[in-house]
């Protein structure tokens, strides 16, 4: 007994005493990076066009000087990139200018170019632009439509002569009007 | 007493006989030595997360259809038997609609030794699976400075933007992903 137990710790002291001798393998072999990746939400519209007496004010609510000689010589643009939760929408309104009492002014949006890609917003159809917003292109998903003329949605402006029009129509040559669209988030 | 001085008288004799210089002639001497080198297969990373930005400014435009980043460092110590390493990598998650590619290049720290391997061109980073970044990795080291190891060319971008682009999302303030590195592991 006491034999087998002189016998088992000197095979264990040999086998601990070998075991300095022998060479391991290191492996630390796979190493994890973080990346942050972020895309800010953008809300962006701006005009194009060829009527000088046109002035751009670009940015999230855009203005446009119009005249009566506008008529469909501008086009909008705009870059959205949505949250998922949400789609844009661009309204319209008056902002600033006296419009005679005779002078009806109507609407009309074409549909997207195609110059850009992703989800661009749908033209609602002609309205009558009055001093409040009204939305006019909906349902914008993230999109870009391309910078310029012949992109984006063709913006096609005309002037009705509300009756009685019994005045001189070039007295309203000089008539200019600031109508501002604005790119919002519909929840 | 006596005994002291035999003792003395002895050991003086011997180192008497020690310092006798005697012709020898056998001029080889062996040595066995037992060298061991283990293979190994090491990699470490900063854990700076690399932040990718996808943005515009200008109303009409797509965000940047790319954006880099060759920030980050990876750092190597491999020691091969015969068979040379792979490095291979993948990634967690990526936003819809954007791919992440990776790409090594050649280390432009002063301290890198041994065979670098050869580097694949820009690799898309698949979720499942792995892409080959470099291969034929020998017996090498990066050096542990901050610049040493191989630099990693991170480009994130939009996937297809013609047909993709609608799937874009923004993220918020940032949406963190992880990237996994792989060196074939040692034996």
């Amino acid at each position: 007994m006491k034999l087998s137990y002189h016998y088992l710790s000197l095979l264990l002291s040999f086998i601990i005493l070998s075991s300095r001798g022998m060479v391991y393998t290191q492996n630390k072999n796979i190493v994890e990076m973080p990346i942050v990746f972020s895309i800010p939400a953008i809300a962006l519209v701006d005009f194009a066009g060829s009527d000088k007496r046109i002035t751009f004010i670009s940015g999230k609510g855009a203005e446009q000087i119009i005249t009566p000689s506008t008529l469909d010589k501008t086009w909008i643009n705009y870059s959205s990139i949505v949250d998922g939760k949400s789609t844009n929408s661009i309204s319209v309104n008056f902002s600033s200018g006296n419009i005679p009492a005779e002078i009806g002014i109507k609407l009309d949006v074409g549909q997207d170019a195609g110059a850009g890609a992703g989800s661009t917003g749908k033209p609602i159809g002609q309205i009558t632009l009055t001093p409040y917003p009204q939305e006019i292109i909906t349902g914008i998903g993230s999109c870009y439509t391309g910078r310029g003329t012949q992109k984006g949605h063709q913006l096609i402006y005309s002037w009705e002569w509300l009756p009685p029009y019994d005045f001189d129509h070039t007295s309203i040559d000089n008539i200019e009007i600031s109508v501002t669209y604005t790119l919002t988030t519909a929840k | 007493m006596k005994k002291k001085l035999l003792v003395l008288s002895i050991a003086l004799l011997g180192s008497l006989f020690g310092s006798h210089v005697m012709g020898q002639n056998q001029n080889i001497s062996s040595n066995s030595l037992n060298l061991g080198m283990p293979e190994l297969s090491l990699l470490s990373a900063s854990s700076t997360p690399i932040n990718l930005v996808l943005t515009t400014s200008v109303a009409g435009e797509a965000v940047l259809s790319s954006i880099s980043d060759e920030s980050a460092r990876l750092k190597i110590s491999s020691v091969i038997t015969s068979a040379t390493r792979t490095l291979s990598a993948s990634v967690s998650a990526v936003p819809a609609g954007t791919t992440l590619t990776l790409q090594a290049k050649a280390p432009i720290g002063n301290n890198f030794g041994g065979t670098q391997g050869e580097y694949a061109a820009a690799q898309t980073l698949p979720i499942t699976g792995s892409a080959t970044i470099i291969t034929a990795i020998g017996s090498c080291y990066s050096g542990t400075a901050a610049n040493d190891g191989y630099v990693l060319k991170y480009t994130w971008g939009l996937e297809n933007p013609a047909t993709t682009y609608g799937q874009v999302r923004a993220t918020g303030s940032g949406v963190t992903v992880t990237v996994t590195l792989t060196l074939t592991a040692a034996i």
